[in-house]
């Protein structure tokens, strides 16, 4: 992949009267990149990519986009799938389609086209006819991720794009994500559901309350957080478990036991204890932390 | 500007594709020609007669003979239908109650519609009128005029005095109303104010539908959350102006039905030969029809920038009625003061109001009608109004990009103040 930025991000800040949005937030995009772009409710992730969009405009700072200002057609070359969305009810989705392509300068002879060939992509060809309003809430969703990406953006933003989707159709979409990240198109996505992160994305970026937190290549900072949780299955007493300076929390799980360290607790010193107690380990596991701990313990730290 | 061609294209077309739209500019000028028929075919069919009894309880006959021979000549002014005239002279006043208790009978049995009780006291006369129906206005006062008539004539026979000279000295004069313009006179009983306010009604009631439009749509656009795929495509005022546009190219759409019907109307009218005496259609002044269209638009413009502003600050539609209410406010107060401008069209109180740019589509409109104003007073309304217009657009652009953002809590005036600071 090339290294230029699709998005570089300097020192922006973003109020609104006594509520600062954003705070002196710096963030580059790699060309060609999956990013996600991570925070609890209310953290500054809506008010950054509106930013992107150019719906809103920065207080202080920059924001360059394929490394020029923002510009009105640069808004040509984003496609944006908002959390919040909707369509207008009482068109018929083609048309809809075609007001929304029209305004991102689709071509009119490409146009049917596209939308035709997305509408199979994404098996609603049946439904191009309908009303909006008779549509389902997934359906909807799926018509406007069309309108995301009908004008072949270099760069997308998706908002929230599995909410409301079903595990197959949720699945569909994974799949067009991976097919337009090996067209070379850059995707920021922002969600909370961090297996999807996990499985789609190569940086994050943590936001909370209008700052950054933590930032970088997904696989780095996995790597970076030292786990602190174990799953264990034995067979015998559990007495050894009572030991407070080295536990702070079970939880049973059906195949297993998962087991919270104590701050400074070493891993080995647990397991000399089991083998002296006597049990017999059936399995004794360091668990990689999931984005899920990391979000969590970042964002905890920070309030 | 391509951009914002689709955005009017999109509004005007989902709009006048709608059936409401086709319901509405149907219906508008049926309701309209059913106002204007429904009196005449109504008098066409009540032609029922009222059938009273006249008593004079001093055996009176030549009273009653000429309170009868008055009555029996007038016809009801609303309905066709005659008075039939029945007399009773009283010998003897104590037979009187028994008579009365006959008269109610008969009124029940719906043989009478009532009796007049005509009776001499102190040298002067009274009259009272029993019915069950004491609201039929028209007969009261033929009753009344019959009565009158009778006993001024015979008061002055006996002063007298000659009743045929004092009748030929008393005769009244026929004023007939002529309306000067500008290629001369012509005849004019209160065409000129009834077209004038049949016009305005319209105006006003154009003004407040497209106005409610603009802000419903703008609602719309928001709840639906649609309005932020839009402006991440383009900026938010060409949303704003296109969608003034579109829906304003929909009510001239509906004018332009409209003039078609109002062209036609009068040829049904006569063939249906319902259209007699004074309800014949007026002659809308060309002139008149260019200011009608002029204050439309210029209304338009301004009430539909007032309007998608209190659109863009809201986020539902209750509270979408809550700000509509003031603006709709402005065209009410209007409206009112229309019975001043009729009055006195010049009149200095007339002139501001009419100059006022929140009233110039109402009171400017129906001072033009009824008695045209000195020019230079349409063109300040007209300036003051583009003047308001273009300050209204900047304020209402500056408060639109910032609320169709905003949800929740209906900002305060402050908040508003603040949201005009943002980038």
């Amino acid at each position: 992949m090339s290294t230029t930025q699709a998005i570089e991000i300097k020192a922006v800040t973003k109020s609104f009267g006594d509520f600062t949005a954003v705070n002196n937030l710096s963030l580059d995009v790699a060309q060609g990149s999956v990013f996600g772009l991570l925070g609890p409710n209310g953290a500054g992730k809506t008010t950054t990519i509106r930013m992107i969009v150019s719906i809103t405009f920065p207080d202080s700072g920059e924001v360059k986009i394929f490394g020029q200002q923002l510009t009105s057609k640069m808004q040509e070359r984003i496609g944006y799938l908002p959390e919040e969305r909707g369509l207008y009810k009482k068109m018929k989705v083609v048309e809809q389609l075609r007001f929304l392509g029209g305004l991102k300068s689709v071509p009119k002879q490409e146009l049917d086209k596209r939308i035709n060939n997305w509408a199979e992509r994404l098996q609603i060809s049946s439904w191009l006819d309908k009303k909006t309003e008779e549509l389902s809430k997934g359906m909807q969703q799926k018509i406007q991720f069309i309108a995301t990406v009908l004008h072949k953006p270099e760069l997308i933003i998706l908002d929230e794009p599995f909410s409301g989707l079903d595990p197959i159709n949720a699945n569909i979409l994974i799949e067009v994500i991976h097919e337009l990240k090996a067209n070379g198109t850059t995707i920021i996505l922002s969600t909370h559901v961090m297996e999807q992160v996990e499985k789609l994305c190569d940086d994050i970026c943590l936001i909370n309350k209008s700052q950054k937190i933590l930032a970088g290549n997904l696989k780095a900072i996995k790597k970076g957080f030292s786990s602190n949780k174990i799953a264990l299955s034995y067979e015998g007493e559990s007495n050894f478990l009572n030991n407070n300076s080295l536990v702070k929390k079970t939880a049973q799980y059906a195949s297993h036991l998962e087991i919270e360290l104590a701050d400074g607790a070493n891993s080995q010193e647990l397991l000399k204890q089991a083998i002296n107690s006597g049990v017999h380990i059936n399995r004794f596991e360091l668990m990689e932390p999931s984005l899920n701990e990391i979000f969590i313990r970042k964002v905890g730290q920070n309030e | 500007m391509n951009k914002m061609f689709l955005v009017i294209k999109r509004e005007y077309l989902e709009r006048v594709l709608s059936k409401w739209f086709v319901i509405g500019t149907l219906l508008g000028p049926l309701l309209m020609a059913v106002l204007i028929l429904a009196p005449l075919i109504v008098t066409k069919l009540d032609t029922s007669d009222r059938t009273i009894t006249i008593i004079s309880l001093d055996n009176d006959t030549d009273l009653l003979a000429s309170v009868q021979k008055r009555l029996s000549d007038k016809k009801d002014s609303l309905s066709n239908g005659q008075y039939i005239v029945k007399t009773i002279a009283v010998q003897d006043p104590t037979t009187f109650p028994k008579l009365q208790e006959k008269l109610a009978k008969e009124i029940k049995s719906r043989d009478i519609n009532g009796y007049l009780v005509i009776k001499k006291e102190d040298k002067d006369y009274s009259a009272e009128f029993f019915a069950e129906n004491v609201s039929d206005l028209g007969t009261i006062r033929q009753l009344k005029d019959a009565t009158s008539d009778t006993i001024v004539e015979k008061r002055l026979s006996l002063a007298g005095l000659d009743i045929n000279r004092i009748n030929e000295l008393n005769k009244p004069i026929d004023i007939k109303t002529n309306k000067i313009i500008e290629t001369g006179t012509k005849k004019d009983n209160g065409q000129s104010m009834f077209l004038g306010l049949i016009m305005m009604i319209i105006l006003y009631t154009t003004l407040i539908i497209y106005g409610i439009t603009v802000l419903r749509g703008i609602v719309e656009e928001k709840q639906s959350r649609i309005v932020e795929v839009i402006i991440s495509s383009m900026s938010p005022l060409q949303l704003m102006f296109g969608k003034i546009l579109g829906i304003g190219l929909v009510g001239l759409t509906q004018f332009a039905v409209w003039s078609i019907f109002g062209a036609i109307l009068p040829g049904i009218l006569a063939s249906m030969s319902l259209a007699s005496g004074g309800m014949s259609m007026p002659d809308i002044p060309k002139s008149l029809l260019a200011y009608f269209v002029l204050y439309f638009l210029l209304g338009y413009f301004l009430y539909a920038t007032l309007f998608a502003l209190a659109g863009s600050i809201v986020s539902s539609e209750q509270d979408a009625a809550t700000v509509q209410m003031p603006i709709m406010m402005l065209l009410i107060v209007a409206t009112i003061f229309s019975s001043l401008i009729i009055r006195d069209p010049n009149g200095n109180a007339s002139v501001a109001l009419s100059l006022v740019p929140f009233f110039g589509p109402i009171l400017m409109f129906l001072r033009i009608a009824v008695q045209t104003p000195p020019f230079w007073q349409i063109a300040l309304s007209i300036a003051l109004m583009i003047v308001t217009i273009i300050g209204f657009s900047w304020l209402a652009a500056k408060i639109y990009r910032v609320g169709i953002l905003m949800y929740g809590k209906r900002p305060n005036i402050p908040e508003l103040v603040k949201w005009l600071k943002y980038t």
